[in-house]
């Protein structure tokens, strides 16, 4: 019995080792990409905002 | 001539938009999972880049600051205007990033950790430099001032950039190529250039931007009449 449980805990590790020791987070990663992208098109959009313009179009 | 900066900015742009979405499909789902941290590592695709993009930004204004002061001319004041205000986009939201990375790693988003720390003070200098360019009228002494500023600021960046080596810190040390998984590597790369195009884009974008404030500013009356007769932008001062 507990061969088969050390077993199993070794297989449990090893299939750790391929997807790393910290499980989950998208959450983070997801946020991380839309702040990043995000942040990237509103300055995009701000400067296309205060792009330089000919005088008789400003007022 | 006018007509071919535009295409070519537009290009840039369009360039990056297109090397960032092949870089988003690499590093997330491309690129293989870290041994340590799983998939949050994939986190890294976006932040060392925004990173790295403030940083040369910050050098690229400590330039233009001190090309400013050998020989004054709007150009380099007008790029090292419009350097600090990108360098403190990219490197704002690559700290949001590092914030987040921060949690699920260390178990915090923030720590007064050196290299958190002096980029923040990083950051809160660029932030007074951009603010003390708002405050000041006079063109000249608005140039002038900023660009001691800049180089001020600058001194902050060695610390940024060793702080993990200087100090015992949360945050890793750099890694490198023979560090790394080669297609982990490839990611980082292919997202390095796309965050470069967008930056030299937006650089471009916003330098034009502030060159078109100064001529409107030596338009003025009271601004600069030396600086003005000679139709603007050259100055010889």
């Amino acid at each position: 019995m507990s061969t088969y449980l050390l077993l199993s805990q070794v297989a449990d590790a090893a299939e750790r080792v391929g997807s790393g020791r910290i499980q989950g987070g998208w959450e983070f990663v997801w946020a991380s990409y839309a702040v990043a992208y995000l942040s990237m098109v509103l300055y995009a959009v701000s400067l296309w905002w205060r792009r330089p313009r000919p005088a008789a179009s400003r007022d | 001539m006018e007509d071919k900066r535009r295409s070519l900015r537009l290009g840039l742009a369009v360039l990056g938009v297109v090397t960032l979405g092949v870089g988003a499909w690499m590093g997330l789902f491309w690129a293989p999972p870290d041994r340590e941290m799983g998939d949050v590592y994939r986190i890294i695709y976006v932040h060392v880049p925004a990173m790295w993009m403030s940083l040369i930004a910050c050098l690229v204004n400590f330039i233009a600051s001190v090309g400013y002061l050998f020989k004054a001319s709007w150009k380099t004041d007008s790029l090292a205007e419009s350097t600090a205000e990108v360098g403190l986009l990219f490197g704002v939201f690559g700290l949001v990033l590092g914030m987040l990375w921060g949690k699920p790693t260390w178990g915090v988003y923030w720590d007064w950790d050196p290299r958190l720390t002096s980029m923040a003070v990083m950051l809160v200098a660029y932030m007074g430099y951009l603010a003390l360019r708002r405050f000041i009228e006079d063109p000249e002494k608005r140039a002038v001032w900023s660009a001691v500023l800049g180089i001020i600021a600058f001194m902050d960046i060695p610390i940024v950039w060793y702080s993990v080596r200087w100090w015992r810190s949360l945050h890793q040390v750099q890694s490198t190529p023979q560090t790394v998984h080669p297609d982990m590597t490839l990611a980082l790369r292919v997202n390095a250039f796309a965050f470069l195009f967008l930056f030299l884009a937006f650089v471009w974008s916003r330098y034009r931007i502030a060159q078109a404030n100064r001529l409107e500013e030596l338009a003025l009356p009271d601004s600069l009449p030396d600086a003005a007769a000679d139709g603007g932008l050259t100055r010889t001062t």
